[in-house]
C-alpha cells in the first residue's frame, strides 16, 4: 500500500478523494463528543463539572504520543526505505503533533488549577509531556534549519528515529525521577475505571480528533507537495527564460 | 575477514584518525580551556545567585554540577565535525575503508578526552567550593565520567544532524538536551554515593543508556554525516 501512495500524483488524487468523507466524520464525531461532553453527560462526583476538560484534554495527549510515533514511523520510511512521500508526511506531521502537546499542556493547566490548586506540577506526566513538546520543536527546527529547502528532510527523519526510540527512555526516567522525589499530595487523574456515561463522549472524541488529525495532515501534505511543484515550476522557467548570454539581472 | 585484512582495513585507519585528532585537539586546546573556563563560571555562578549560605549551596551542589558539565560540553559540540566537513576530510574517510561509523566513534573518544576529563578533573575542586563532603567524591566522578561519555555520544548525533545548518548552537541545544533527560535524572542520582557503595541501580541505568547510546550514536552520525558529505561534495 505504501508503495502505491509513492507516487505523489496518486496519494494526491486518493488524498483528495478522502477529504471530503474524512472531514464530514471528523466534524460529526466532534460534535457528538462535544455535545456529550459538554450538555449531555454527568459531571464527576468528586470533580463536579470541572471534569469535562477531559475530553479535550484526553484526546489532545493521545495524539501528541501518537502524532510522535507516527512522526518516528515516518523517519523510519525515509531513512530505511527511502519512501518519497515520507518526509513530506513528517513535516506535516510534526507541527500538528507539537500543537497538541501544547494543547495537552495548556488544558491540562486548566485542569490542574481547580484539581490541585496549581496551574502546574512537576509530575512525571506533565513533565513528560512537556519533554515531548520539546522533542517535537527540535524536530521541527531542524527540518527547516538548513539553507536548502530539502537539505533538512533527512537529519529531522533520523532525529525522528532517535527519539521515537528515546522517548520511552525518557519516560521511564521522568517516572523513576518522580516516583523518587515524590511530591508532597499524591496526584491521580482521571481514574481507572469510568462511568460509560463519560466513557462514550471521549470515545467520540477520540475518535473525532483522530479524523480532525488525518484531515489536517492531508491537507499540509497537500500543500507541502504543491509548494515544492510550484518551486520546480519557478526554477524550471528562470533556467529556461535566461538567455545563453546571460541574464537580465 | 582476516585479522590482516581487518588490520588493514579497519584498525589501522582508526589508530590513524585517533593520532590525527588528539595531534589536532591538542594543538586547540585553547577550545578546551574556554570550555574549563565555562563551566568553572556557570558554578561558579550559582552561588551569586542564591548567596553564600551552605544550607541552601550543599542541597544543589551536585545538580548545578551536573548541569554546569552538561552546558559547557553543548558549547563544544558544533565544533566535533565542522573543521573535518568543511576541509573535505570527510569525503576522504567515506571513500575510505573505514566505516564512517567508526570514524564517528573516534572523534566522540577524542573529544571526551580533551573536553570532558579537565571538567572531570577540575570537579572535586569545585565540589568542595559547594560543600560537598569529599567522602562523595567518588561516586560524583564515577558518574559525571559516565555522564558527560553518554552526552559527547549526543552530541555527535547533534553535530552530525545539524552540520551545515543555520542556528547553530542554539539548534545544537534544543536538539540535544530533551535526548539528555535521561542522562541527567540518573546522573544526578548516581551522584549520590548510597549504602551499597557506589555502584547504586541508578549508575547502573546510566551506564544503560551509554551503551544504548553506544551502539547508536556512531551509526546515526554516521547516516547523518553521509547526507552532509554528500551535499558539500555536490
Amino acid at each position: 500500500m505504501f508503495d502505491y501512495l509513492a507516487n505523489p500524483t496518486r496519494f494526491m488524487r486518493l488524498a483528495d478523494r478522502l477529504l471530503r468523507p474524512l472531514t464530514l466524520l471528523a466534524t460529526g464525531l466532534l460534535a457528538a463528543g462535544l455535545y456529550y461532553g459538554l450538555l449531555a453527560s454527568p459531571p464527576d462526583y468528586q470533580q463536579g463539572e470541572t471534569v469535562r476538560i477531559m475530553y479535550v484534554h484526553v484526546p489532545a495527549a493521545w495524539l501528541a504520543s501518537l502524532g510522535y510515533v507516527a512522526l518516528g514511523l515516518c523517519g523510519l520510511f525515509y531513512v530505511v526505505w527511502r519512501h518519497p512521500l515520507a518526509d513530506v508526511a513528517l513535516r506535516a506531521m510534526a507541527p500538528v503533533g507539537a500543537m497538541f502537546a501544547f494543547l495537552t499542556l495548556v488544558t491540562g493547566a486548566f485542569w490542574g488549577k481547580p484539581m490541585w490548586g496549581a496551574w502546574w506540577v512537576w509530575d512525571a506526566r506533565l513533565t513528560s509531556m512537556l519533554i515531548l513538546f520539546f522533542f517535537y520543536l527540535g524536530v521541527i527546527a531542524l527540518a527547516n534549519g538548513f539553507d536548502q529547502p530539502e537539505r533538512g528532510s533527512r537529519p529531522a527523519a533520523l532525529l525522528a528515529l532517535v527519539g521515537m526510540i528515546n522517548v520511552p527512555i525518557v519516560k521511564f526516567s521522568v517516572d523513576w525521577w518522580n516516583t523518587l522525589h515524590q511530591p508532597a499530595s499524591l496526584i491521580r487523574s482521571g481514574g481507572v475505571s469510568i462511568d460509560p456515561a463519560m466513557l462514550t463522549p471521549l470515545l467520540l472524541m477520540l475518535a473525532g480528533t483522530h479524523c480532525y488529525f488525518a484531515v489536517i495532515v492531508i491537507l499540509r501534505m497537500k500543500s507541502i507537495l504543491a509548494e515544492r511543484r510550484i518551486m520546480t515550476m519557478q526554477l524550471r522557467r528562470a533556467a529556461t527564460a535566461m538567455p545563453p548570454d546571460g541574464g537580465t539581472g | 575477514m582476516t585479522r590482516r585484512a581487518m588490520s588493514a582495513t579497519v584498525i589501522t585507519p582508526l589508530g590513524a584518525q585517533v593520532r590525527r585528532d588528539i595531534a589536532l585537539g591538542w594543538r586547540g586546546r585553547g577550545q578546551a580551556l574556554v570550555m574549563l573556563g565555562f563551566f568553572l563560571i556557570i558554578i561558579t555562578l550559582f552561588p551569586l545567585a542564591t548567596g553564600p549560605d551552605e544550607a541552601q549551596l550543599r542541597p544543589i551542589a551536585i545538580p548545578v554540577i551536573w548541569i554546569a558539565a552538561m552546558l559547557a560540553s553543548l558549547a563544544g559540540f558544533t565544533r566535533i565535525f565542522a573543521d573535518d566537513v568543511r576541509c573535505g576530510w570527510v569525503d576522504q574517510v567515506a571513500l575510505s575503508p573505514l566505516p564512517l561509523a567508526l570514524y564517528a566513534l573516534a572523534k566522540a573518544v577524542v573529544h571526551w578526552a580533551l573536553t570532558a576529563l579537565p571538567m572531570l578533573v577540575a570537579t572535586p575542586l569545585m565540589g568542595l567550593m559547594l560543600y560537598l563532603e569529599p567522602a562523595g567524591m567518588p561516586a560524583l566522578l564515577l558518574a559525571l565520567a559516565l555522564g558527560t561519555m553518554a552526552l559527547t555520544l549526543l552530541g555527535l548525533i547533534g553535530a552530525a544532524l545539524t552540520e551545515g545548518a543555520r542556528g547553530g548552537n542554539g539548534l545544537l541545544a534544543v536538539l540535544v538536551l530533551p535526548l539528555a533527560v535521561p542522562v541527567l535524572i540518573f546522573g544526578v542520582l548516581a551522584s549520590t554515593p548510597a549504602d551499597g557503595g557506589i555502584v547504586t541501580p541508578h549508575l547502573m541505568l546510566l551506564g544503560a543508556v551509554l551503551l544504548v547510546l553506544l551502539a547508536l550514536a556512531p551509526l546515526v552520525a554516521a547516516m547523518a554525516l553521509a547526507e552532509a558529505e554528500a551535499e558539500t561534495g555536490a
